[in-house]
């Protein structure tokens, strides 16, 4: 395990050595997540309350950056 | 534009209620997937990040059930009232209402 972190940013972890199951966890959370966030976009427009919009436009940001930090440790793979 | 969909899909304003739930569930989902991967997870990067998101998960799980009670779209403390709605949604997904 040699990961050297600059910051906090996921984009910086250097060659991390994941475990077999950590990859397959990973991998499974990023495709959940993938769905959540193509869901929440398009259920955006679909809602009519706009504190529901909110709602939605939350998550599909949190999705958004969820996907970035997860793709960013499994694209080291 | 709205209205259109809502004709569509035949549920007319049950849409927001539906998506509400729909996005509720996601939400319990999405805590019980990243408290497990938690578990599974040794390196400390996964870790960091897995914990990170699953208290996102945590606080947005919060904001969408607050929304939902204030709405009248969720009884977690009124059964009684819950199952009545359960069952009123029931009759709706099934097209019997």
């Amino acid at each position: 395990m040699n990961a050297t972190t600059q910051s906090p940013q996921a984009q910086t972890i250097g060659a991390v050595n994941l475990a077999t199951h950590e990859i397959l966890e990973m991998r499974e959370l990023l495709s959940s997540k993938n769905v959540c966030l193509t869901k929440s976009a398009t259920m955006q427009a679909l809602a009519s309350d706009p504190e529901l919009k909110t709602l939605l436009q939350q998550d599909v940001q949190q999705s958004k950056q969820a996907i970035q930090e997860l793709s960013a440790i499994l694209s080291k793979v | 534009m709205n209205t259109l969909l809502e004709n569509m899909t035949g549920m007319g304003s049950m849409t927001d209620q539906v998506i509400a739930n729909d996005l509720l569930i996601a939400a319990k989902t999405g805590i019980k997937d990243c408290a497990v991967a938690l578990t599974e997870a040794t390196t400390p990067e996964v870790r960091q990040i897995l914990k990170k998101q699953l208290d996102q998960a945590i606080s947005s799980h919060e904001k969408i059930s607050a929304y939902m009670i204030q709405k009248g779209l969720y009884h977690p403390t009124q059964v009684k009232q819950q199952i009545q709605l359960d069952l009123q949604n029931a009759q709706t997904a099934t097209g019997l209402a």
